[in-house]
């Protein structure tokens, strides 16, 4: 038999103005997700949810709110939701290429759990993220050290990608964290609800149970630190493990964290080769 | 008796339970108090709006033995709850329709039941989820002291009409039971209400149970009291109860959206600690963390310990209480020799003797020992394991003494006339299968001695008078 354990789920959502979508699908997509929180706050009467906007100015906690009831009705959770969103999207971003603050917000995720789980090692912990708009690649490397960190927590990360190509970091993110990613079409926007409540409702324990959804090809290049691109076959840096592109060589130092590589010959860089096959990528980086 | 909601649910009729399907907070009560699959299974039930092919259902576990046996019992529990029902050709699951419905308004946001809630004002003194768990603490401590020592005044319990009183609860959970008659003939009233009840062996083992348990028997044979009194009070209680379990600890509820049978059965909770309310006349009340206890399933009775642990036991027998409450110098009494008692500390030891009177006051040992696991100071708690083995071991091999022996009847046999006399007797008692124990002295024939099952002690005696 499972034991009845509580878990604790931060959801982050993309609040860019500039994202891939208008106001109006915004709010439909929060109707969806509200479906998914009011299921989880039922499932268990311990569970804990919370809710961070990810905007590109700044990431922000909508729920729980300072000094705010500790329970509400869902239909007040729902107001509450649609107001900070509605103030959200319509303040400007710095900037109309800004991107929104993704590692940011998953820190500070990461963050809060670590402090449940000191609290509560039983707790199962889950982020849920909501991207809207495409990755950033400066915001890569932080990215990816977070999702090293949250499987080393036993976070299990989920992605909701409603962006029009498919998010390299969220994808890689859900495959190291046994969590699932999920790219919105026009059908799945529809049915999102449906999609939430199985596949995302189940815990880690139940998870194990039970069959997981089809999850399209894993793309798991590594991105080249300097120019930013993936890279099918790269250079590692043996301290700090960032990955270079045949293109960027030689180099002196790393760009990262500053070891200065031997430059033996003229033509032969020192960092050893490094085979980026699809499935050997998330073993260099980790 | 039903361990838990779950089990008491499955015994009622598909009536009973339809009736209970329709409340909201019962739904809700009900989804949390299954096993975490099932828990699963509803949901996505209630999103494909109540119906699904058996192929469907049937591909939702990993193709694994664990997975398979867990998936068999998922579904098995929804069906004994008949909150899922297979047609008749075993080709789709269907959801309680009432069910579907109450779970489905409750989390795609309907405007219905929370929002018809009345409101109460903002609640300045609220009190703290500590200060409520507290104060369910002690009032079922209250409760369990009237177990051990009934009190003398009656105490009425409002669901009942005013009709039936605490002590009636506790002496049909056969806890108390009446001693005599109505008390002396001069000594009416007061003195002779006092004498009419006294606290049976089996108080004395309710006491040591985990408080969960505790409750939930007290709840049932109070549903079963009120329902005899005021047919359709257990419905209006257990909708109650699931009510209460479904408030977040520490947030109000108003008194004002309570049926009358409801606010009579509010009083008996607050009795119990149950539930909290500041005063008799404030319009809101709270649920303490005993209604959530009581509602969770059995896997939360088991791994559920209390938060303020007080005993403190070494590994030289001592068994040191951090309490003042004189109820648990009472039951601490009940397995081992008190010492002495301070204000705000009880030492005693265990011994032979305190286990053995234990054990024959009809405590099993294991009790004993759960209850010192279950109320370990945080400091003890740390340990690995909980509590010093030597103490357990020897706390089960004491309890065991008296088990280890069989008494059976037995014949003795002596002042033998001759040696060849005795060795013959002892021979036939051999042949004949009865013989047990036999001393030979030939020097002092007359100290020579046998002894021989009692059931053949006739055949013996045949025997004797042959050889005479």
């Amino acid at each position: 038999m499972l034991d009845d354990l509580p878990s604790t789920l931060i959801c982050l959502v993309d609040c860019n103005p500039c994202g891939g979508w208008g106001e109006e699908d915004a709010l439909a997509l929060l109707e969806h997700l509200l479906v998914f929180f009011n299921a989880f706050l039922l499932l268990h009467s311990a569970n804990q949810l919370q809710l961070l906007a990810v905007h590109p100015r700044e990431v922000s906690c909508v729920w729980p709110e300072d000094g705010a009831p500790p329970a509400l009705a869902p239909h007040q959770l729902r107001q509450l939701f649609l107001k900070r969103f509605r103030t959200l999207l319509a303040t400007p971003p710095p900037s109309a290429s800004a991107a929104s603050a993704l590692s940011g917000g998953l820190s500070l995720a990461l963050c809060r759990l670590a402090r449940q789980q000191r609290a509560d090692a039983t707790r199962q912990l889950r982020v849920l993220v909501v991207q809207a708009t495409a990755d950033s690649a400066a915001q890569h490397l932080a990215g990816m050290n977070c999702v090293f960190g949250a499987q080393k927590l036993g976070v299990t990360i989920d992605a909701l990608v409603a962006a029009r190509n498919d998010s390299l970091l969220l994808q890689q993110a859900a495959h190291l964290t046994d969590g699932f990613y999920l790219r919105l079409g026009e059908q799945e926007k529809l049915a999102l609800s449906q999609y939430l409540l199985t596949c995302c409702l189940p815990d880690q324990q139940t998870r194990k149970l039970l069959c997981p959804p089809a999850q399209g090809s894993l793309e798991t290049k590594a991105l080249c630190t300097i120019s930013k691109r993936p890279v099918d076959i790269g250079h590692a840096c043996s301290v700090c493990l960032a990955v270079f592109a045949e293109d960027q060589l030689p180099l002196r130092e790393c760009p990262v964290c500053g070891s200065r590589f031997i430059q033996q010959a003229a033509q032969a860089p020192k960092k050893r080769p490094k085979k980026a096959a699809a499935a050997a990528a998330p073993a260099v980086t980790s | 008796m039903a361990a838990s909601l779950l089990e008491y649910l499955r015994g009622l009729s598909p009536i009973a339970l339809s009736r209970l399907y329709s409340d909201p907070h019962t739904c809700q009560a009900v989804l949390r108090a299954l096993p975490p699959l099932s828990r699963q299974y509803l949901l996505r039930l209630v999103g494909a709006h109540g119906r699904l092919a058996a192929e469907i259902v049937g591909a939702w576990p990993l193709p694994t033995a664990a997975a398979a046996l867990e998936h068999k019992a998922a579904l098995e529990q929804l069906v004994a709850l008949r909150l899922v029902e297979l047609d008749p050709v075993g080709r789709e699951y269907a959801l309680h329709a009432g069910l579907c419905e109450q779970i489905g308004s409750s989390i795609c946001l309907a405007r219905g039941a929370q929002a018809a809630e009345a409101r109460l004002a903002a609640d300045e003194a609220r009190p703290s989820v500590v200060q409520l768990e507290r104060h369910a603490q002690r009032t079922w401590e209250d409760v369990l002291q009237c177990v051990l020592t009934p009190p003398r005044r009656l105490l009425p319990l409002a669901g009942c009409g005013g009709k039936s009183t605490l002590q009636q609860l506790l002496l049909s959970l056969r806890l108390l039971e009446a001693t005599g008659a109505e008390g002396a003939e001069g000594a009416e009233g007061v003195e002779g209400a006092a004498a009419r009840w006294a606290s049976t062996r089996a108080a004395r083992r309710f006491v040591l149970l985990p408080i969960q348990e505790q409750v939930w028997r007290l709840m049932l044979e109070y549903m079963e009291l009120t329902d005899t009194v005021q047919p359709g009070a257990r419905d209006a209680t257990l909708s109650f109860l699931m009510r209460l379990g479904s408030h977040a600890v520490g947030s109000d509820c108003s008194v004002h959206s309570l049926t009358e049978l409801q606010r009579q059965v509010l009083s008996d909770l607050l009795l119990f600690g149950i539930a909290y309310q500041r005063e008799e006349s404030s319009p809101r009340f709270y649920a303490t963390p005993l209604a959530h206890a009581l509602l969770s399933g059995s896997a939360g009775l088991a791994t559920s310990r209390r938060s303020e642990g007080f005993l403190i036991l070494e590994t030289n027998f001592k068994l040191y209480a951090h309490t003042s409450s004189p109820l648990w110098a009472q039951v601490i009494r009940s397995f081992a020799r008190v010492e002495y008692v301070l204000p705000n500390l009880v030492v005693s030891s265990i011994s032979r003797e305190a286990i053995r009177d234990a054990v024959e006051s009809g405590i099993e040992w294991d009790m004993i020992v759960q209850f010192l696991e279950r109320n370990a100071h945080p400091l003890m708690a740390a340990n690995v394991p909980v509590l010093p083995e030597t103490v357990v071991n020897q706390v089960s091999l004491w309890a065991q003494e008296s088990s280890r022996m069989q008494l059976a009847d037995a014949q003795f046999y002596d002042k033998f006339e001759s040696i060849e006399l005795f060795d013959d007797v002892v021979q036939y008692a051999k042949d004949d299968g009865v013989y047990l124990w036999h001393k030979r002295d030939q020097q002092h024939v007359g100290h020579s001695a046998l002894i021989v099952a009692a059931h053949g002690h006739q055949r013996m005696k045949a025997f004797l008078k042959s050889k005479k």
